[in-house]
């Protein structure tokens, strides 16, 4: 009975260890029901949490005991020194200058690329795995590493933010662009060249009018999150917010802190929407 | 005039599509390509504008030796080739008139395509192609919203915006209610009539081929198995088409 049953379903070492129940039912047909291996994941990730606390010298008790210097910061912080505000004002419009220009850049160099690392309009498998092997490795650099080198190539402020942002987004708009492009309805390009277009002409009469609401609600998401990275990006001496953040940290000075977090929350929620509300229009 | 003299098509996975097709279609003609699924019309069709190429045998239209052409040369033939899609292939995002207009795009400079400049003259020319379909007040309409008939005019408009002396047409009628159908093979007879444009079906419905198309093309298997007018043929001539089966025509089982 049971050799008949084991035919059945495919039996791993865990299963045999921990052997499958049998279910026979009165009429003499069975069926087998494997142990859950749910317990032996717990343990395993029981291990995993312990063995990574241990690694990283954890201790709750740390974090009790300086529960509240947390706190007091955490006042502070939500006790924004509002006279500071002015001082905020110019390196935030450069934080949003570098974004939009960054984002721009980015972006208008993305389609070209985009249209050459879509397979369904780019028949050369040569030129699609080149492209879209330097846009991997594009995205496999964090953008604070990207900032980094292009502060040490081009020199500390803005331009080297911008610069970077630009390489970011050019990265991911590219890669969502692709993803949309191959997805785009191709008959009218056939219908295109069945009319003696050639390849361009095809292209930019029939899939640009699929493509273009989908790049530029891409370029607004990525415009989004741009605002965002690029206040971090002062810490590596690209310009913008982020010197401010990092001056004021380092001179204890979380009540100006709260200001320059307040000020970049309201940007950042007021671009969310509008870019929101433009992005809806679109679709 | 269209010439296939022993035409064979053999596709890259080995597949024989045509095999010694001979045909002459003279200027204004308006012919009905029937056959099942399969059997090689879709192919016929796009050999003779060169969406595909022969294997063996020469093609010739209006003396043109039609596989020898290439690039520039081929674009250029192909413009006096209209083509008409069983899915229509608009772009539906954009207007009827946009879509008519592009098919001025071939002509134009790099500058203006990039900024999709037209003239007043081709909007002119292209809301007059509309009117000949009778769309001409669906012009500004987007045309996802526009019902499969009306797509399959506004198709027509941006073919016959090309000017062409031929059109070639892949299933137009099969995705479209009976009653739609039958309108669109009225514009397809008053096209052919008016303008003298040579036109090519495939088509399924051997009612609408017979009804309207003056001769009839059968293929089975990649080979011309009838061909003569449409008046003529005989239930076991269509049936001798469709494999031996028994195929419905005119009310008959449909």
């Amino acid at each position: 009975m049971e050799n008949e049953v084991n035919t059945l379903v495919k039996l791993t070492w865990f299963d045999k260890i921990f052997k499958p129940q049998v279910i026979t039912l009165a009429n003499g047909h069975s069926t087998i029901r494997r142990r859950s291996r749910a317990p032996l994941i717990v343990l395993l990730l029981a291990v995993a949490i312990y063995l990574s606390l241990a690694a990283t010298g954890f201790s709750l008790a740390v974090v009790i005991t300086k529960f509240d210097k947390l706190l007091d910061l955490f006042v502070k912080l939500f006790h924004p020194k509002w006279d500071f505000f002015d001082k905020v004002v110019g390196p935030l419009v450069d934080t949003i200058k570098m974004s939009i220009l960054g984002t721009v850049i980015g972006c208008l160099l993305a389609l070209p690329v985009a249209v050459l690392s879509s397979t369904n309009i780019d028949k050369s498998r040569v030129i699609v795995s080149v492209c879209r092997f330097i846009l991997a490795l594009i995205r496999t650099l964090p953008t604070l590493v990207i900032a980094l080198v292009c502060a040490l190539v081009f020199g500390l402020g803005t331009f080297a933010g911008t610069l970077a942002i630009s390489v970011f987004t050019f990265g991911i708009v590219a890669k969502m662009l692709y993803e949309s492009i191959e997805t785009i309805d191709m008959g009218p390009f056939e219908a295109m060249e069945a009319m003696g277009a050639n390849k361009f002409q095809a292209f930019w009469s029939a899939c640009v009018p699929q493509i273009l609401p989908v790049y530029l609600s891409h370029s607004l998401y990525c415009f989004e999150m741009n605002v965002r990275a690029s206040a971090i990006l002062g810490y590596v001496g690209a310009g913008g917010l982020g010197i401010t953040i990092n001056e004021r940290i380092g001179w204890r000075d979380y009540n100006g802190l709260g200001m320059v977090l307040l000020t970049l929350f309201v940007v950042v929620v007021a671009i969310e929407f509008f870019s929101e509300y433009l992005r809806k229009k679109l679709s | 005039m269209i010439e296939f003299k022993n035409v064979y098509k053999t596709y890259p996975n080995g597949f024989t599509a045509l095999k010694d097709v001979n045909l002459k279609i003279e200027q204004g003609e308006f012919v009905a390509i029937i056959g099942l699924s399969g059997a090689g019309k879709s192919t016929i069709l796009r050999c003779i504008n060169r969406m595909h190429d022969i294997t063996k045998g020469t093609l010739t239209v209006d003396g043109v030796d039609v596989n020898s052409l290439r690039g520039a040369e081929l674009r250029r033939f192909r413009r006096k080739v209209g083509m008409i899609f069983q899915s229509f292939n608009l772009v539906s995002r954009s207007t009827a008139i946009k879509n008519v207009l592009t098919a001025d795009v071939p002509d134009m400079s790099f500058f203006k395509v990039l900024f999709g400049i037209f003239s007043k003259d081709q909007k002119m020319r292209a809301l007059e192609s509309l009117d000949k379909v009778g769309i001409l007040d669906k012009a500004y309409t987007r045309c996802d919203q526009l019902s499969g008939g009306q797509q399959q005019r506004v198709a027509l408009a941006r073919t016959l915006n090309q000017n062409p002396k031929i059109i070639l047409a892949d299933e137009p009628v099969a995705s479209l209610d009976p009653i739609t159908a039958r309108q669109v093979m009225q514009d397809f007879v008053r096209i052919n009539k008016d303008y003298n444009i040579s036109i090519l079906l495939n088509i399924h419905h051997i009612d609408l081929a017979l009804q309207y198309c003056d001769r009839v093309i059968g293929v089975r298997a990649g080979e011309i198995v009838f061909d003569g007018p449409a008046s003529t043929i005989t239930q076991e001539q269509i049936d001798y088409v469709y494999n031996g089966t028994k195929a419905p025509v005119l009310g008959d089982g449909e």
